[in-house]
């Protein structure tokens, strides 16, 4: 993706999400988008198995 | 009259008549009108309510009734916890003018139970969104060791009152390092217990999957008393687990012996200085540790730990975002409102991946009762450093203070942190790290190595 496509993403879910968004503000929500999908992608890259479920209150 | 170092030490001499709960309170009080100015910790001095509970308890001792563990000790709260009739501000301006707090938070309960005088609401990052404590709106607060520096966040506040002798117990929150970071940078002792130990009830939300609360302190004893008196099950709070009170003060000088104790390597090296791996060089060698050990995929749990901050916050203020966003903090704004426009696959792949860490480090914690790594990747950075050089990279500084903390809050393992310090005389924390539920062996290291003298909190005394 590059920095014009997280723009456009942006602009779709601001839109959905019902933001309104200056310049400015387009712009920093693209590059910390883009800098979150990095460890997205570290997460989705990585296998687990089908029975790895959550924790729906998490009791270590 | 001089303040004395230990909250025990204070509860003694109001015990003993050697001072009254007043006399501490207002010096105290009046230590906090000096200094605070500069350091910034308090968004709010609570004159009116520190001086009615200190009256309360030198009325308890001139009636003869036994008086609690902390009677007469100054406490404060990072201003994320609710106090009767006042805002609960969470460091955010989004809250100037919400209705005042109907009653304390259920462990400024507990520590008023126990005598402690409330003296200050303590300043955050806003939202609890950041490791630095450079609130744009309340100010930055400055590190007492160093003026120049910022205290580490989110409850810097509480770093610095603690560093400055302003306080003797404060309570905080950590959902990715934010009791840690300013125990490292600070030079104070914090505890950050299992995910689940203490009650959340009456404290302001950040991301419910990953918020705990906890103590700091400037020793041992007095973190670990704190501890015991905050324990108990709450229904309140859904998350807080029916567990009953396990004291750590009866075992607290028990020494680390027995234990098999490991040095976190990979990620938790790749990711510290030279000061912060000189500190766990030296942590390690006087806990007697020599093993290393890998914590593996802490890198994916770091990340997956910045996803479900950054999910459940976005969403959390996405009403706010929509209607006032010129009212939020420019340093966080955009990385919430990201937050609230990701793919729900990410967070949901985030959850699935905290329970494959959480089994992952159960089979580290089948051969090791403790683990070691740094708290901080370095020494406090400078106000308004916007990057950090980490051996030969340059990172944005703000996210990533909390690179070594994220991924053991992921999972909710109980932490001790302890302060070292460095040639400089600049303080730099260790993470002692148990299997969940097992702070008493936490506390017992830190111990451990605040009775070596490598770990310890003096009071700073800046010139202001």
């Amino acid at each position: 993706m590059t920095q014009q496509d997280w723009e456009a993403y942006v602009d779709g879910m601001a839109a959905l999400q019902g933001l309104t968004l200056d310049p400015a503000r387009r712009a920093e929500t693209a590059v910390q988008l883009e800098r979150i999908a990095g460890m997205a992608q570290l997460l989705d890259e990585f296998p687990l198995q089908a029975e790895v479920e959550v924790a729906p209150v998490f009791q270590p | 009259m001089s303040l004395p170092d230990t909250a025990r030490e204070c509860a003694a001499m109001v015990r003993d008549g050697r001072a009254s709960a007043l006399e501490i309170t207002g010096a105290i009080l009046a230590r906090t009108a000096a200094l605070d100015p500069v350091i910034n910790s308090h968004t709010a001095v609570l004159h009116e309510r520190a001086l009615s509970e200190a009256r309360a308890i030198d009325g308890l001792r001139a009636r003869g009734e036994p008086l609690p563990p902390l009677a007469g000790v100054p406490c404060t709260v990072k201003n994320l916890f609710d106090l009767q009739g006042l805002t609960t501000l969470a460091g955010s301006k989004l809250r100037i003018g919400a209705p005042p707090a109907v009653r304390d938070a259920t462990l400024v309960r507990r520590l008023h139970g126990a005598g402690a005088v409330f003296t200050g609401a303590l300043n955050m990052d806003a939202y609890a969104y950041g490791f630095t404590t450079e609130n744009t709106h309340f100010g930055v607060t400055r590190n007492p060791r160093d003026l120049s520096c910022v205290a580490g966040g989110s409850s810097g506040g509480s770093g610095a009152a603690l560093a400055a002798g302003l306080t003797y117990c404060s309570l905080a929150s950590d959902t990715n390092g934010s009791i840690r970071v300013p125990s490292s940078f600070c030079g104070v002792f914090g505890l950050k217990p299992t995910f689940g130990r203490l009650s959340r009830s009456g404290s302001f939300p950040f991301v419910p999957a990953l918020d705990h609360l906890g103590p700091l302190a400037r020793n041992c004893g007095d973190l670990a008393l704190a501890y015991d008196l905050l324990q108990g099950a709450d229904p309140d709070d859904p998350a807080c687990a029916n567990r009953a009170i396990e004291t750590t003060v009866p075992t607290l000088d028990s020494g680390v012996q027995e234990l098999r104790i490991g040095i976190l390597e990979g990620h938790f090296e790749q990711w510290a200085d030279a000061d912060a791996r000189d500190a766990v060089v030296r942590a390690a060698a006087a806990l007697g540790a020599t093993d290393h050990v890998t914590l593996p995929e802490a890198h994916r749990a770091r990340a997956a730990a910045f996803i479900i901050t950054a999910t459940e916050s976005g969403a959390f203020y996405l009403d706010e975002l929509r209607s006032r966003p010129e009212d939020f903090e420019p340093l966080s704004r955009e990385r919430l409102t990201a937050g609230a426009l990701l793919p729900a696959a990410w967070y949901q792949r985030a959850q699935r991946f905290r329970s494959w860490f959480r089994a992952a480090a159960r089979e580290v914690f089948q051969h090791y009762d403790l683990l070691i790594a740094a708290a901080t990747p370095c020494t406090a950075t400078p106000v308004g450093a916007e990057t950090m050089v980490l051996n030969d990279t340059t990172l944005p500084v703000r996210p990533n203070i909390g690179l070594l903390t994220q991924p053991i809050s992921f999972i909710g393992l109980p932490v001790a942190v302890a302060p070292l310090w460095t040639s400089r005389n600049m303080p730099i924390g260790v993470q002692l790290i148990a299997p969940p539920w097992r702070e008493d062996l936490c506390l017992r290291a830190a111990r451990a190595l605040e009775l070596a003298g490598l770990a310890r909190s003096p009071v700073a005394n800046p010139s202001v």
